[in-house]
Order: C-alpha cells, then structure tokens, then sequence
C-alpha cells in the first residue's frame, strides 16, 4: 500500500528487499544444481584417469598388478606414442595415456591426458560369440585391439611396468559378434581378429 | 519532539499525528517475527547449498549420508541428477612389525614411498589416498584371538556404517530407468506408468569400503593360520553394536521393523540364527535344509550343489565356516545394493500389459496418428482397418511378451539376490536392501551390481 505522496511503505520495502535476496539465493542455487549435474561425468572421468596415473607411478619397474577400477560409459583409454601422429597436443613433447570421451580423435577437447615418461601400450582383448537364435556359439574369433572401451562396470585392468614401457591390459570376455563390433570397440582403431 | 508548526493550542494534533505515523510506518511483532524467521530459513537454505557440501568438517560418511537423504527425497526423474558423494573406505590391515624391520622397510622403498607418499603397505590401494590402516600382532599365540576381534569388529563396523549411511533400507536410492538421459527417463517412466514396459532390473551399488590384508599380514598368516578361526557372521550374530539399542549386528541388520527392505550379511540371510554353531540337533539340520531350499528354489542346481556339501554335520559345519570368511582373498568390499520388483505375477502381468497395449492402441488407431497412417495404407477402408487392428494386435503382444519375460528375470534376480529376506514394499513391489561382504574381485561385482556402482572408489 502506499501513502498519497506514492512513497513506498516499509513493508512493501522489506517485502521488495526479501523478494530480491530469495531471488539471487535461487539463483545461486540453480547455477550450483546445474554445475553439480552437468560436470560429474567429466569429474569421474578425471578420477578415473588420475587414479590409473598414480597406480602406474607408484609400481615400481619390473612390477605388475591388476586392479579393479570403476569404468565411464562411452569412454576409451588410449596410449600415444611419442612417435604417434594422432597424439593430441595437449600431450606435448611425451608419450601420454590418454580418456576420450566418444571417439580417441576428439581427445584433444573431450578427454584426459596424463604424460607417462617411458612408452606406453594399451591393449583390449575379448572372444567374439556368434549368437544363432538367440543361442550361443563358441569360436575362435578372439580379437585385440590397441585400445579399451569402457562400460560402467567394474574392471579389472593389469598395468605392468618395466624400464622402458607401461603396459595396460583388459580383457572384455566373452561378447556378442556382430559386424560392427569394429565399430563398437575403440571406434578409429583397427581391430585384429584371430582367423 | 514536537514540530515548531504546534502551538500550545493544538498540541492534541501532535498525539494523533504521531499514531498516525505509526499505524502506516509500524510493522506489528508478528510481521517482524515473520520476516526474521525469512532470513533465517534464507541464511540456513544458503548455508546448506553451498556451504555443506564443500564443508571439510563434515565426515565423508556425512557428505554422503546428505546427498543419499536428497537423492531419496527427490522425484524419481530428478532424483538421478543429484550425483551420491560417497567414498569408498579403505582400510588396510598389516602386521604390528617391530621398529626396526618398519624403518627397515621405510628405506628399502623407492624415494617417493617415504613420509607424504600414497605409497600404502597394502599394495591393493597402490597410489590411492586415505587408506587407514590398522595394525595387527600376530605370533601364533592365544594372544592373536584378540587381533582376530580386530579384524571382525572392523569389518562389522563397517557393514553397520555402510547399513546405516545408506538409510537402513528406508529410502530408494536407485531408480530402475536404464535410459541415461532425462527425455529417456521421462519416456520410460510413462511406459512404464501404463504397464506398457517393464525394465529389466540392473542393480546398482555403492561401494562403502574395501579391506585389504597386505602381504606381510598373509605372509604371517600361512605361518601360523591366523585367518582360518575368522567368522564374520558368527561374531555379528552374538557381539551388540556400539553405543546402539543393545542390538547384535545381526539384529540391527535383519530388523523387520525398518519397513521397506532388509539387510543382509551374504547368501545366507535366513541362516542368520545359526551363525557360530559349532553343533546341530537333527530338527535343526531340517530346518536349516529347509531355509535352504526357500532360498534357492529359482537355482535348482545351486541347491543340488549345496545339498551335496551338507550331507552329514561335520559337513555343514564346514559350510556355516566357509559362509562366514569369504575364500581366501587379499580384499574384500562391503557394497550396498537394492532391488525393487514387480510382485505381479507374471502371467497377470503379460494380460495388463496386453491389454493396456489394445486400449492405447486402438485409441491411436482411430484418432489423429491412426487417420495420418491412413493415408499410407494402400486400398479399401475395410482393408486399412484390418491392417491397424493387426498392428495394434502384433505390437500388444510383443509388449505383453517382453514385460512377462522381464517380469520373471527381475522376479528370479530378487529371490536370488536377497534370498529369504525378500521383502513386500507398498503392497506391489518385492526386493530388498543389502549390505553385503563380498570378495573384491571384477567378476563377483559384475554379478552384484549389473549397473555399476556409484560413489568414488
């Protein structure tokens, strides 16, 4: 209400002053909400990626583990070469192990690199099975290929490390073959299958 | 004060002046105590957003008790977005070595094992931080009975933190949509709302904490069998949890009264009363055969299997042993989990689907999409209705089939998974909740927890 001059009350003043904390409080608290929402993949993939670091440097050389990490669905790990054309920039003058989300091309703006001070090799092996009606069959269509894709499970990655190189291995199992597994696995890189 | 205006004459004017003023100006006690209770629900909602989550006196079990407690309070669609800030304990447990051989080892480690490294005595959490580590004297002697009670209470202690952290199974913490994205979840969410799918069930996990033995701690143990007289159920079934109402482990796990689901210890929930025994009358052998066959009647031959490992006492004896201490691993992870399944049966399940499939079917058979799909059918009205009630017919029926088939998958996962404990939630929902010991090994997690786990490992 306001008096005949048109001055506004103190009520509608403390009214109007509450009404502009609540608003910048919901403010803050939806950039907070979102910034909480929209970057937990990309914080999870940095876990992921600094964890892997600090179990390789903390192996001493001539050493190897294997160790159960939490994978990031549509993520792959990759090791570059210092040699390796396709190395992101960001990895500089060394041999890097890199997260990338989706596809290893776009590591440069969606992924994770760590420098790794001696060659590094990332290997995936799997079987491959034909499934004929909805029934299993076994062959001898193990692959490999140079890289590893992750699901959101559990799995088990064995790093071993020596003077000169740090190896990464995993191993998918036993999984359906289908022709676009070269597609589905480490997608860009080529896949070796067993004749 | 009074305005030089007054004159002695109409000071009355002043007294109504003033009260004038204070009617319009004047806020009433119940208007100021309003507007102070604003500002502080305001100050505390502030403080709460941006101040707890990111305050470094609140334990990780706090920080992840808070962010469980505003998972459970949101809607199911919205509840997956706020992300569960929970970190895995580690505890590392390794032999008490003298002064001498610790220094020893000190030096014998690479330059950055030493003071602030993440260098852990259990190679297990290899350049991982906040390992805590306890430290055990074994010798072979009646003395180790006590670093036994050490490890046991240690990891009962941490079943009782993760049970409790997670909200004793009365709040959902896990939603079923598979979809990773909220259109896909608002989508399924309908569908399944009209029972026109059902999901297959995916559990997810929450790591709590992982307890590795180091290599000198296994070292010790071939020598002088420390580990064989560890059995984590019996202790849990007879030692009262600190501090609580006088419950057992066991009791505050299994309690019926927390309502929506139960906890459990392993695969041997029903067992629980057993726990320790080191002897079995003849009815008790029954009952126990008989717990035994509730809790695997969808394993038939899980159950052929365990029937031949009980075949007389000292056999089942052995059984309740190996129950209690995990094979022999070098870690262990205590996970929680939960399940929650259509108690529908199935075959009344593939008729509501069905039918739910014909109604929205036909309704979008002869409304605006079924005239539009008209257009594309070729020949006679007649023609184009047969041709819809056939769709209509065909894509009920592959719904109808697939909610049954994942109906009885998700029914089989539940029994399975929480065994005699599975609880009736709300009438029509069947699961459980679980705080389980299991071996930290890939395979046994892919199994648990199907759709991974959340929290930071």
């Amino acid at each position: 209400m306001r008096n005949k001059k048109g001055d506004v009350t103190l009520e509608e003043g403390s009214g109007l002053i509450l009404g502009l904390v609540a608003m910048v409080i919901l403010g803050f608290l939806a950039f907070g909400l979102f910034s909480m929402v929209i970057g937990q993949d990309m914080k999870n993939a940095k876990s992921f990626i600094d964890s892997l670091d600090s179990k390789i440097e903390n192996l001493n050389d001539g050493e190897s583990n294997t160790f159960i990490l939490q994978g990031l669905d549509g993520w792959v790990l990759v090791g570059y070469e210092l040699s390796n054309p396709l190395r992101p920039e960001k990895c500089f003058l060394n041999s890097c192990l890199c997260l990338c989300e989706g596809e290893p091309k776009d590591c440069q703006d969606k992924g994770y690199c760590r420098p790794v001070d001696r060659k590094i090799s990332v290997m995936s092996k799997g079987h491959a099975v034909y499934n004929i009606v909805g029934t299993p069959v076994m062959t001898d269509k193990s692959f490999s290929v140079q890289c590893m894709i992750m699901d959101n499970q559990f799995s088990s990655i064995e790093i071993s490390k020596t003077t000169d190189l740090v190896s990464i291995n995993f191993d998918y199992g036993v999984i359906d073959y289908n022709p676009d597994l070269k597609f589905r696995i480490c997608p860009g890189y080529e896949l070796t299958v067993a004749s | 004060m009074i305005s030089s205006n007054y004159t002695k004459e109409n000071v009355y004017k002043v007294h109504f002046d003033v009260l004038e003023m204070d009617k319009r100006g004047e806020l009433t006690s119940t208007q100021i105590a309003s507007i102070i209770l604003v500002i502080i629900g305001l100050a505390i909602g502030l403080m709460f957003f941006f101040g707890i989550f990111k305050n470094e006196s609140l334990t990780d079990r706090e920080l992840c008790k808070l962010s469980i407690l505003s998972r459970a309070t949101l809607p199911s669609v919205a509840s997956q977005a706020v992300p569960l800030s929970c970190f895995t304990e580690k505890i590392c447990i390794t032999l008490d070595k003298p002064f001498v051989e610790d220094v020893k080892d000190a030096l014998s480690l690479s330059g950055s094992a030493i003071g602030f490294s993440k260098k852990s005595e259990c190679e297990q959490f290899a350049g991982e931080e906040n390992v805590r580590t306890v430290k055990l004297k074994i010798d072979g002697s009646i003395k180790d009975e006590k670093s036994r009670e050490i490890v046991q209470r240690e990891v009962a202690n941490a079943m009782f933190d993760c049970w409790h952290m997670a909200g004793q199974g009365k709040l959902d913490i896990f939603d079923d949509l598979s979809s990773k994205n909220v259109g896909g979840k608002i989508a399924q969410s309908v569908l399944g709302y009209a029972e026109l799918t059902v999901s297959e069930i995916k559990p997810k996990c929450i790591v709590c904490s992982r307890v590795a033995f180091s290599k000198s701690l296994i070292e010790a143990d071939k020598k002088f069998g420390f580990s064989k007289n560890i059995d984590y159920n019996s202790f849990m079934s007879r030692e009262k949890i600190d501090g609580s109402s006088g419950l057992t482990y066991i009791q505050a796990f299994t309690d019926p009264g927390v309502g929506s689901g139960y906890s459990s210890i392993g695969g041997s929930e029903g067992l629980s009363k057993y726990f320790g025994y080191k002897t079995f009358t003849n009815e008790q052998i029954e009952e126990i055969k008989g717990i035994l066959e509730l809790q695997f009647k969808n394993q038939p031959e899980e159950l052929k299997k365990i029937e031949e490992l009980i075949k007389d006492k000292d056999d089942l004896i052995k059984y309740f042993e190996k129950l209690s201490n995990p094979d022999n691993s070098d870690q262990l992870a205590i996970v929680f989990t939960q399940i929650k399944v259509s108690a529908e049966d199935p075959k009344d399940q593939y008729w509501s689907t069905f039918q739910n499939g014909a109604v929205i079917g036909g309704i979008t058979a002869i409304s605006g999409p079924g005239k539009i799909a008209s257009l594309f059918i070729p020949g006679p009205g007649w023609l184009k209705a047969v041709f819809k009630i056939s769709a209509v017919g065909v894509t009920s029926f592959n719904l109808a089939s697939s909610a049954e088939k994942n109906t009885r998958k998700n029914q089989a996962l539940s029994a399975a998974t929480c065994g005699t404990f599975e609880s009736r939630i709300e009438g029509k929902q069947n699961g459980c909740s679980l705080v389980k010991l299991v071996n930290w090994d890939s395979n046994t997690l892919k199994n648990l927890c199907m759709g991974g786990s959340e929290g930071n490992l």
